[in-house]
């Protein structure tokens, strides 16, 4: 579908035409539920996700501006509906910067095993280790990771997408990451 | 420039200033372990920026309906929502109207026809009638 059929295609679900609804979805539903999936960390979250991101999607195209790209619109109102969601059911949270100790906050000392024996000896594939270990990361880490490695985005824009401060962004990633790599140098028996 | 891992991923992500760039260049030429590290970086970027397979559930189509289904009923609410506004906008419209109805000549006799019939005139008219009365009355008297 070329842009112009995209755009007019969207000017007809405005007009409340749910066949176009209907194409719509049917084109973006897949990238909505995969986006779900990354920011949620598990498949059983991703369908509640999704689907709040579809109505979120159909009722909010008024303040979509056409002639823009569509894509970007859609990846922030996912973004949204995940957020909300996951802010629902977080638990009365405990900030991750609470310091523990002199120059350690808590967010630092999140993580699982790092240097267990019984687990460095059995190899697992790294995607499965990664995807396992990203789905235990609390959801604002794995929320500006996938838009880094998987959306593409800057540091200000994952900013500006999220609503978190630039210096909050890159201590997230860097927390992730760290933690990421950790499991990797289990995998690969690294010092 | 000191050993530091958090420099190196920013290296990586491209977000460095460009003499920061340059002095993390600088620094990988002299130190091995930097090096190192940023080898395992790049492998984790690797594995990170790989589209994931994730198994589309069978149940998406249904979510889609769900969802039109949601979107539909909540097009149908603001559309209630905004009927109430409007009959509710109308009345207030027509009031300046009713009021201004009771300036018409005669509405004195409204008053009598209204006392003779046993019945109160509605508030807006009786009050304007009766100023209308006054006016009227000051007038004949002045001529």
């Amino acid at each position: 579908m070329n842009t112009d059929a995209e755009q007019n295609l969207i000017i007809r679900c405005r007009e409340g035409d749910e066949g176009a609804w209907r194409l719509l979805l049917a084109r973006y539903e897949i990238y909505v539920y995969r986006l779900c999936r990354q920011i949620g960390g598990s498949s059983e979250d991703a369908l509640d996700l999704t689907q709040e991101a579809l109505v979120k999607v159909l009722t909010g195209l008024d303040s979509f501006q056409l002639g823009r790209p569509f894509k970007p619109w859609l990846r922030q109102v996912t973004v949204n509906a995940c957020l909300n969601c996951l802010r629902r059911r977080a638990p009365e949270t405990i900030s991750l910067e609470q310091p523990v100790a002199e120059d350690i906050v808590l967010g630092d000392t999140i993580a699982g095993n790092t240097g267990d024996p019984a687990h460095a000896a059995e190899w697992r594939d790294a995607r499965d280790v990664l995807r396992q270990a990203m789905s235990k990361l609390p959801y604002q880490q794995r929320l500006v990771l996938v838009m880094r490695h998987q959306e593409g985005l800057s540091y200000e824009e994952i900013a500006a997408a999220t609503d978190l401060p630039l210096g909050t962004v890159k201590t997230y990633l860097y927390r992730a990451r760290q933690q990421l790599k950790r499991k990797l140098a289990g995998v690969y028996g690294w010092e | 420039m000191k050993c530091s891992t958090e420099a190196l991923q920013t290296f990586l992500d491209g977000e460095l200033e460009l003499a920061e760039t340059e002095a993390v260049r600088s620094h990988l030429g002299g130190c091995p372990a930097c090096r190192q590290e940023l080898s395992r970086l790049r492998l984790l970027w690797l594995e990170l920026e790989q589209e994931d397979e994730v198994e589309i559930p069978a149940a998406l189509p249904f979510i889609r309906q769900q969802a039109i289904t949601k979107a539909r009923a909540a097009g149908q609410d603001k559309i209630g929502t905004s009927s109430v506004s409007l009959w509710n906008a109308q009345k207030l419209a027509w009031q300046p109207v009713l009021a201004g109805v009771s300036r018409i000549p005669g509405t004195r006799q409204l008053g009598l026809l209204a006392r003779l019939a046993g019945h109160g005139l509605p508030g807006a008219i009786k009050g304007v009638s009766s100023m209308a009365g006054k006016i009227i009355g000051k007038r004949r008297d002045r001529h």
